[in-house]
């Protein structure tokens, strides 16, 4: 009997201890009102069993299921339940259990509408441990659930917003150590995982060199509230350096006290390659523009200077180099202007039938004068019966141009050029080759770059803008364009070949 | 009459220099990279050279030191073409040895007048 006695205390107890807490709460402070009004615990004592009806309910009962007193006690308890059957399961899990339970549970309410509640149910057993009744309480936990449903959608918003930003975010607190990062910080840095990177300090993803200057920059973001555009350099898992621009802010709480700070950073290798390249560009164009300008200058100072009577001696000669310098400026200027026009998508070839032995043929002859110039011997082997292809003559032969005014130019005087044409399959080849100073191994490929490099060997004399055009054109017209040579000093094979249609 | 040796990679700049100078009544002798300006050196012992800077094989820089530290060849005052705005090649070319400086482009009073400056007996 005492064991019956015990288990009946709970549900006056709790009837007790709620009535006096409301009191208390009411009677207490106004920023508990809106805590009473929204804490309405229901609270009952149920029959066991499919049709186990209410023994007892309390007012909020009402409240939370919208049924009146009496209708909930006619009512089977499993009609409040959406889905009825629900029931006889939790209530074999309290059977089974020693104590109390708590379920979260979807009830229907008299109007129809489903409400989420959470459920903490005790047995009361008799001498034989068979459950007699149940007690329990009910909270309504709608709100409390959308809510959270909320801050889980707004987390994850936020959490989306800081994955598909193009830059590195990172949140740190205020010495510096990682809090939060998004996607592009961890590939930015080659970390696989965010457990890897958070809770460490900041200044171990910063170069030892930029240390200084990071803790100055700390110090002004957290005076001046934010610091713009500052060149780090970044360091990857492996030790990689990376070139990056950083921009922070302080993250203040709402009464105006920084707790945090969020930066954000960008990879700038390749615009530093783009400026680097940018700085090769104008030195080397500098000096191509120089080269002709100054054999020109020349020779119109010495014409200028000289007697009208000597004039006719020199001046053969030196219009024939002002004019050969003249064309070497606009080569230059063209070769610009077909770069920009391919950088911006614009170059376009002329879609007409190309002779391609004739083609070959008036190339030759713009550089017999080169060759000639230099004692190079000209072989050419090109067959009469070409097919024709379809493609612009100009454009080919500006490649040709191209390939048969580089071979001259680095072959020594008295070298040999070769010209050779020829169809295989459904391609037709062309072949230019020289006995000149030939290229190495790793720079085949490199050639067709534009701007190759400084550090150059000799064959990067230039400005490095003609092999990439070729290769453009040759690719325009659905061909290919390689080089070959056997070494340095061996002299080199460049090939094209053009779809026959 | 003075011979003078002029020294760079492209062969047009060699021939205004050549028509120049000839003009004016002095023997040129040209090479077109730094070894051949070495080879030339000794072979015609020339009473001023013009060395241009980037050559292929051996650039200017190079020939200027090796020429100043011979005994044989370091009397024959040097002149380095250098390009206008390029500051570093004129303190290069001065630490090299050289004598004096052309900037690139010069007309042909530039260019005879750096050369009387440079020859006692023109």
């Amino acid at each position: 009997m005492e064991e019956h006695g015990q288990m009946e205390k709970p549900l006056s107890d709790l009837i007790d201890i709620i009535h006096f807490t409301e009191e208390e709460l009411q009677k207490s402070e106004e920023k508990y009102r809106s805590l009473v009004k929204n804490v309405r615990l229901g609270i009952f004592r149920s029959k066991p069993g499919s049709t186990g009806r209410f023994l007892e309910v309390n007012p909020a009962m009402e409240e939370i299921t919208g049924y009146s007193r009496d209708e909930l006690l006619s009512m089977n308890v499993s009609d409040l339940y959406v889905r009825p059957e629900e029931r006889e399961a939790v209530l074999k899990e309290i059977a089974a259990a020693k104590g109390k339970v708590t379920k979260e549970l979807n009830f229907r309410k008299k109007d129809g509408t489903e409400i989420v509640v959470s459920d903490t149910k005790f047995a009361a057993r008799d001498n034989t441990g068979k459950v007699v009744y149940f007690d329990g309480i009910v909270e309504d936990i709608t709100e409390r659930k959308r809510a959270e449903e909320a801050l889980r959608e707004s987390e994850e918003k936020l959490r989306r917003v800081l994955d598909s930003s193009p830059n590195a975010i990172t949140v740190t607190d205020l010495n510096g150590n990682i809090i939060e990062c998004n996607q592009v910080t961890l590939d930015q840095h080659g970390y696989s995982s965010k457990d890897e990177v958070i809770g460490r300090s900041a200044f171990e993803f910063i170069a030892k060199k930029d240390h200084g200057r990071a803790m100055e920059n700390l110090k002004k973001t957290l005076e001046e509230g934010s610091v713009r555009n500052i060149e780090y350099t970044l360091l990857t898992k492996d030790g990689r350096e990376f070139p990056a621009e950083l921009s922070a802010s302080v993250i203040k709480d709402a009464s105006g006290n920084p707790i945090s700070f969020v930066a954000i950073t960008k990879d700038i290798t390749e615009r530093k390659r783009i400026d680097e390249m940018k700085s090769i560009f104008i030195t080397k164009v500098t000096h191509e523009l120089k080269t002709p300008i100054t054999s020109i200058k020349g020779c119109a100072s010495h014409l200028r200077s000289i007697d009208s009577g000597e004039l006719k001696e020199d001046m053969g000669k030196m219009l024939e180099i002002i004019e050969r310098n003249s064309e070497r400026l606009l080569k230059l200027t063209n070769d610009m202007l077909d770069l920009r026009m391919i950088e911006e998508g614009k170059f376009k070839l002329k879609r007409e039938t190309v002779d391609i032995a004739k083609m070959l043929n008036e190339s030759i002859q713009e550089v017999l004068v080169l060759i000639s110039k230099k004692n190079q011997k000209l072989v050419i082997e090109i067959p009469e019966d070409l097919p024709p292809i379809p493609g612009d003559s100009i454009r080919l032969s500006q490649v040709v141009y191209n390939l048969l005014s580089n071979a001259s130019k680095f072959t020594p005087d008295s070298g040999c050029i070769t010209v050779r044409a020829k169809v295989y399959d459904v391609k037709i080849f062309v072949e230019v080759s020289d006995t000149g100073m030939g290229i190495n191994r790793e720079d085949l490929k490199r050639v067709f770059d534009l701007f190759p490099d400084v550090k150059k060997p000799d064959y990067f004399k230039g400005v490095g803008i003609g092999l990439n055009i070729c290769k453009e054109i040759i690719q325009m017209h659905g061909g290919e364009i390689w080089a070959e040579s056997e070494g340095e000093g061996k002299g080199s094979r460049f090939i094209f070949t053009l779809p026959v249609r | 009459m003075a011979k003078i040796l002029v020294v760079d990679d492209e062969p047009d700049i060699l021939e205004v220099a050549r028509i120049i100078l000839e003009k004016k009544g002095y023997e040129v002798i040209t090479a077109k990279d730094g070894n051949e300006a070495l080879e030339k050196v000794s072979a015609s012992k020339p009473d001023l050279i013009i060395l241009d800077i980037i050559m292929p094989r051996k650039s200017g820089l190079e020939v200027c030191k090796i020429l100043k530290s011979d005994p044989e060849t370091a009397s024959i005052p040097i002149l380095m073409f250098t390009v206008l705005g390029r500051n570093r090649d004129r303190e290069q070319g001065l630490k090299a040895g050289a004598d004096d400086y052309l900037v690139k482009p010069f007309s042909a009073e530039e260019l005879v007048n750096i050369i009387k400056k440079h020859l006692a007996t023109p």
